[in-house]
């Protein structure tokens, strides 16, 4: 979908028509979920943020003066209800790590050990990871959604991939051990 | 060498163990989860749609037909089909969602508020705090904000000026008590956040979503001012105006909408509760007058000339940053001759500051009190308060790290400025980095287990 096309669903959504709404949740309703769970680190949760999300976009897409900054502004909207998640539910966020004795199975201690690579980098770097990989985000839509270029995002995820291989090189985990399909 | 973040495994990896497990993307589920938000979207196409070609053959239509014989639900149909009010009954003929939209047509308007602080310095020493303002805020020019203050003979004086123009990216505040001004050339960024902060002042559409998400009430007609109105309140605690939250607080908002018009005409905000030394204190926020889409010419946005023997003002604006917690924080010790023991906020930051200048005798201080001596009560509060105002931007800071859950820490009651290695305070900058400013104000950045050692020789 080109911007002029979303500016004009967006438009025609701010004008009550509820279809075109439709087509903008559609369109970004997994990044919304991937961001908040970035954030929540809790994947029930972070559907639940989404659904807020939307509710509140939906609510208040009248008040939105730049059109072809929607997908920004439903960033905007998105960081906010996570956080207002997080603080009303009192919570630091953890992960479930497993353990990560010798002992725990190796596939299970993997899977944990990168969870915390993930989660230990900054909260943009960590942004842009999670959209990425939670359900193969193209990168023209990562950069709508974080309102910065293609190259930004490029670059970016380069440099957070290298923290995330060297902070897993440190706890011993490395590409030798890990077959792929 | 191959770079490890290049390679396949680390891909495959990264979305085995993120990648989602296929979550839904139902619109049709959601809709049936969010009637309200869809009425929302949808009421705006009626509103558009809605024209009342013959509006005299409408009211002799529902005349010949009384209220009292239609069905409900049919009286509710015409009233939002045509966007008439009920004559009858106890339904809302106004819907909150039709003011926010009509609110979001207007391009300019201008209102008045008023905020009213009563408070406690210390048991059996009450204040009272009071500031009234008039707004313009227009979409294509900015805004502009002229604060005053009561006059001890009577009226009101200036006590200060705002002015943003998001176009022109200036902002500028003249400070009449303090006889000080500044100009600042902003970014975008700053430019639209200084409208932002201004906009608080007045903002009845802010307002109005805040209420929109509580629980309301809707409390009938009425007249103010002579226009009939319709109004709404709610209680709930979360539109309190203590932002460190005062205990046992109680909240009263209320907004009255034109029934002609649909826009607001007065909103109230009454907090009241215990404050951070367990005094008694309340807040009282109004806004009235409102005009809704004058006609506005740019040069009612033109700022006057600075007056003659105004310096420029030493706490330039900006977003409070830990540059704001230093500054607060050394006037602290030039006014108190220490740090403050807690930090509070809203009354409780007002009252502290008061109290620990009463008790203080440092050089700057006895000044000070000997300058503000045979002043009535109000001025010298304004001119102890702006003296202290650098402290008062330290408690906005903190109570931005207490909203943000940056996990602030505050030690002033027992680190002085001699405790150079000791916390005085800190917050959270990222998952495992902690900002510390030490008694010396000195910053640097630690990680969470150097804070956890430092926080160990730091009595509590």
């Amino acid at each position: 979908m080109n911007l002029n096309s979303e500016t004009k669903l967006v438009q025609a959504a701010q004008n009550g028509h509820l279809e075109s709404f439709g087509a903008l949740y559609e369109r970004y309703h997994s990044s919304m979920v991937a961001l908040a769970y970035s954030m929540l680190a809790d994947r029930d949760l972070a559907e639940d943020a989404a659904q807020e999300v939307f509710a509140i976009a939906c609510r208040d897409i009248g008040s939105l003066k730049s059109k072809e900054r929607f997908a920004a502004w439903l960033t905007g909207i998105c960081r906010n209800t996570a956080r207002q998640m997080l603080r009303s539910k009192n919570r630091d966020v953890t992960l479930n790590a497993q353990g990560s004795t010798k002992n725990a199975d190796s596939e299970q201690h993997r899977a944990d050990a990168i969870r915390r690579a993930v989660w230990q980098l900054r909260p943009n770097e960590r942004e842009l990871i999670v959209l990425r990989y939670y359900d193969n985000l193209p990168y023209e839509q990562i950069a709508q959604v974080l309102d910065i270029s293609i190259q930004a995002v490029n670059g970016r995820l380069v440099r957070a991939k290298r923290k995330i291989a060297k902070y897993l090189k440190r706890n011993g985990l490395t590409g030798d051990d890990y077959e792929t399909s | 060498m191959k770079h490890p973040e290049n390679d396949k495994w680390l891909d495959e990896a990264l979305s085995k163990t993120i990648g989602s497990k296929k979550s839904s993307t139902d619109f049709k589920a959601w809709k049936q989860k969010h009637p309200e938000a869809v009425e929302m979207l949808t009421s705006r196409a009626r509103l558009k749609a809605s024209t009342i070609k013959r509006p005299h053959s409408i009211r002799i239509m529902i005349m010949k037909s009384p209220i009292t014989k239609l069905a409900a639900a049919a009286v509710i149909i015409i009233a939002v089909f045509f966007g008439l009010p009920f004559f009858h009954g106890n339904s809302s003929g106004i819907a909150l969602a039709d003011v926010l939209a009509r609110i979001e047509q207007v391009k300019a308007f201008k209102c008045k508020g008023s905020f009213t602080m009563t408070g406690q310095m210390a048991p059996g020493k009450p204040y009272k705090f009071e500031t009234r303002w008039t707004d313009l805020i227009s979409q294509e020019y900015g805004s502009k904000l002229n604060i005053e203050t009561p006059d001890p003979n009577g009226g009101q004086i200036p006590y200060a000026e705002f002015y943003v123009s998001p176009k022109k990216k200036t902002f500028i505040e003249i400070a009449h008590t303090a006889k000080k001004y500044v100009r600042a050339e902003l970014d975008d960024d700053d430019a639209q956040q200084r409208q932002k902060e201004l906009s608080r002042y007045s903002d009845p559409g802010g307002l109005l979503k805040e209420i929109m998400a509580c629980k309301y009430e809707n409390l009938g007609r009425s007249t103010i001012d002579g226009v009939d109105v319709e109004g709404f309140r709610t209680i709930d605690p979360n539109l309190g105006w203590g932002g460190l939250g005062f205990k046992d607080q109680q909240v009263d908002v209320k907004v009255w909408v034109g029934v002609k018009t649909r826009l607001p005409v007065r909103y109230e905000n009454l907090t009241s509760g215990l404050d951070q030394m367990g005094n008694t204190t309340s807040q009282r926020f109004v806004l009235r007058d409102f005009q809704w889409d004058v006609s506005i010419a740019a040069a009612e946005f033109e700022p006057p000339p600075v007056p003659d023997g105004y310096a420029v003002l030493d706490n330039p604006p900006g977003l409070h940053d830990e540059e704001t917690a230093i500054r607060g924080l050394k006037r602290c010790v030039e006014l108190f001759g220490n740090y403050l023991e807690t930090i509070s906020d809203g009354a409780g930051a007002m009252g502290a500051i008061l109290s620990a200048f009463e008790k203080s005798e440092t050089p700057t201080a006895l000044r000070l009190k000997e300058e503000v001596k045979g002043l009535i009560e109000e001025e010298r509060l304004n001119r102890v308060s702006s003296a202290g105002k650098p402290a008062l931007r330290l408690t906005w800071f903190y109570v931005e790290l207490v909203q943000g859950k940056k996990d602030p820490a505050y030690y002033g009651k027992t680190v002085t400025p001699k405790d150079a290695d000791k916390v005085l305070m800190r917050w959270k900058v990222s998952d495992n980095e902690y900002r510390v400013i030490f008694g010396d104000l000195r910053a640097k950045t630690v990680t969470a287990e150097a804070l956890a050692e430092l926080e160990k020789l730091v009595s509590k």
